[in-house]
């Protein structure tokens, strides 16, 4: 197990270099630069720019550079913000946008395997309907539909909680309305999924015997159903937490909170080349290493499960 | 059973059986109600997507200045003039434009559709087929696709060819549909991978090696048509995911360009409006919602149809 963990480990190094050298090559051949304005800059300045930033320097040079600022854990200078290091703009928008994240997460956990436990339980009655209505709710419901009615409806009409801002637990009526809008897909994909994991689970011979020999009902869902259920639900965990800690674009830009999401597509317009590349590196770190924790969890709740 | 029903039977029952292997999942399938439903909104979409250039009352591009002159420059509000759905503060007629929306949102999912088949498919095959090495770096390439950011590896590639020839097909929308196809067909090329590999240990293929059938024939005549069913359950699942990011995608201003009329952007285009028009909202959210829905039923029952293990669950 440890020897595969650390197989593991080692393999996040190569996927990274792979990931950062597309997007850095992608990122270059893109036509324009950071210095490319409204009213276009003497050719002097964008030269004296060029040379200051080492934008000048051949783009092998130039990616190496990055590289070796990276491993050094400094991300590089910011073009458009021009007194900000890329450090300083993920340090500061990295707490916001891991907050909001995590209690999306948390909220679609909580609400999203009931609904599908439930709903598994009384397949095909009422309790059943009314779940697979939400998650239906919550899968045809773009997160931008759902945020621009969120905030019209419960901001502006209702005046029941702030249109913008995050104030994280200092006021927490500005946290409901994104972690609602950012988490209602989320809940949706978990409650499918739970429900249809148990489905499946019901059918195991396994609940038949505990059936058959005489079970409460009540441990036989908890002990024998839900456990199981539960082991393939833990993989699509991974993947979603990664996605919702790296924030998201949409949310963050309708109600105005100051994470790192927002970045994602202004920093492509901007050419703030050192802005897309963390914020790559960040994404590919986070899906790298959840996806390695769900597999070695995996193996903790299924004892069946091996790596060698 | 066999020695007792006797030589003349045995090719009866053969070609029943044979048939009946899609005929089941077919009659399973009508059998689904909400998969019913699905289905026939999906051939109502991919229609109008086809038709909508005949049967829009307007072109979709058309500002229609004394109507909107008369009504003191605001949207025409819906079903109370010759605009069915009224229509934008341009005076363009929303209906119409919502077709354009739906060719557009059909084409997205053929498109990323087809992408995201020619490069997973032969991409899991060859993984499963080779093994070993060639396994262990197609797989390990997949993780490097997967680790990507979606939103902004799409927004990067279609920047980065928007000069070129291909960048410019179909008034740079097929980039961006391509770049969508580039991030999804990993989870395909998993898909085709597990199939085969579970395929590749069966008796016929075994059978089939041995009287010197070439692996090409192998993969493409006895794998593939037997990992059929779950991928097209899978391609049909993925096209709620296309028309999401390509309405995300319009909606925030990259794709589809004015005056084309993608879901997300009449959606971005009514948000000033929320409160004094709101159809313009509604409407195209609707329209987003209805095609999520009907293919998500549609898959899902295509699988519960196609998937052996669910068999004689409902």
């Amino acid at each position: 197990m440890l020897g595969y963990i650390v197989r593991r480990v080692l393999w996040i190094i190569p996927v990274l270099f792979v990931v950062s050298l597309i997007t850095f090559t992608l990122m270059h051949a893109a036509p324009g630069g950071p210095w490319d304005r409204e009213k276009k800059l003497p050719a002097s300045t964008i030269a004296h720019l060029d040379a200051k930033y080492g934008l000048d320097d051949p783009i092998h040079i130039q990616y190496l550079t990055w590289v070796g600022n990276m491993v050094r854990g400094d991300l590089g200078p910011s073009y458009k913000y021009i007194d900000r290091s890329v450090n300083d703009i993920v340090a500061d928008g990295i707490g916001t946008t891991a907050h909001l994240g995590i209690m999306a997460f948390l909220l679609s956990v909580i609400i999203g395997i009931p609904l599908g436990v439930i709903a598994a339980l009384r397949h095909n009655g009422i309790p059943d309907y009314l779940a697979t209505f939400v998650s239906v709710i919550g899968i045809a419901t773009p997160s931008f539909v759902a945020a621009i009615l969120l905030l019209v409806f419960f901001s502006v009409t209702l005046r029941w909680f702030p249109t913008h801002g995050w104030e994280g637990w200092a006021e927490p009526d500005t946290m409901v309305l994104p972690t609602l809008a950012l988490s209602l897909f989320p809940i949706a994909q978990i409650a499918r999924f739970t429900r249809a994991s148990m489905l499946e689970v019901t059918r195991k011979d396994y609940v038949r015997t505990a059936q058959s020999k005489g079970l409460r009902e009540r441990s036989i869902v908890v002990v024998h159903m839900i456990r199981n259920a539960l082991i393939p639900v833990v993989t699509i965990l991974g993947p979603l937490l990664a996605f919702l800690i790296t924030g998201s674009f949409i949310i963050e830009t309708i109600f105005s909170v100051p994470g790192i999401g927002r970045y994602y597509v202004t920093s492509i317009g901007q050419r703030d080349y050192g802005v897309i590349m963390a914020m790559t590196m960040l994404y590919a770190a986070a899906i790298a290493v959840l996806n390695l924790v769900v597999d070695v969890l995996y193996a903790y709740i299924d004892p069946r499960i091996r790596y060698s | 059973m066999a020695n007792r029903t006797g030589t003349l039977e045995q090719p009866a029952v053969a070609e029943r059986r044979s048939a009946s292997l899609w005929g089941d999942a077919w009659r399973r399938l009508i059998r689904n109600r909400l998969a019913v439903v699905g289905g026939v909104l999906v051939l109502t979409f991919f229609s109008l997507a086809i038709l909508g250039p005949f049967i829009a009352p307007y072109e979709y591009q058309a500002q229609h200045l004394p109507e909107i002159l008369a009504n003191n420059n605001r949207p025409i509000p819906p079903f109370g003039s010759q605009f069915l759905l009224g229509t934008d503060n341009l005076g363009r007629d929303l209906f119409s434009r919502l077709l354009d929306g739906a060719q557009i949102s059909m084409t997205v999912a053929l498109v990323v559709q087809a992408v995201v088949l020619l490069i997973g498919l032969p991409i899991g095959a060859a993984a499963a087929w080779f093994g070993g090495r060639v396994d262990t770096y197609l797989m390990r390439f997949t993780d490097v696709i997967y680790a990507f950011p979606d939103l902004l590896f799409i927004i990067l590639l279609s920047v980065a060819f928007r000069e070129t020839f291909f960048g410019k097909a179909m008034n740079g929308l097929l980039l961006v549909f391509v770049a969508i196809g580039l991030t999804a067909w990993v989870g395909m090329a998993r898909l085709v991978r597990g199939q085969l590999l579970s395929l590749k240990e069966t008796e016929f293929v075994e059978a089939a090696r041995a009287i010197g059938v070439s692996d090409f024939r192998i993969v493409t005549r006895h794998l593939l048509p037997n990992a059929m069913g779950p991928m097209i359950v899978a391609v049909t699942l993925g096209i709620p995911g296309a028309i999401l990011a390509e309405a995300t995608l319009a909606f925030i201003g990259i794709g589809a360009q004015a005056p084309r009329a993608s879901w997300g952007s009449l959606v971005a285009n009514g948000q000033p409006f929320l409160r004094s028009a709101p159809h313009l909202v509604i409407f195209p959210a609707l329209a987003v919602a209805t095609a999520l829905i009907s293919f998500t039923f549609l898959g899902d029952g295509l699988r519960d149809a196609l998937d052996p293990k669910l068999k004689g669950k409902q």
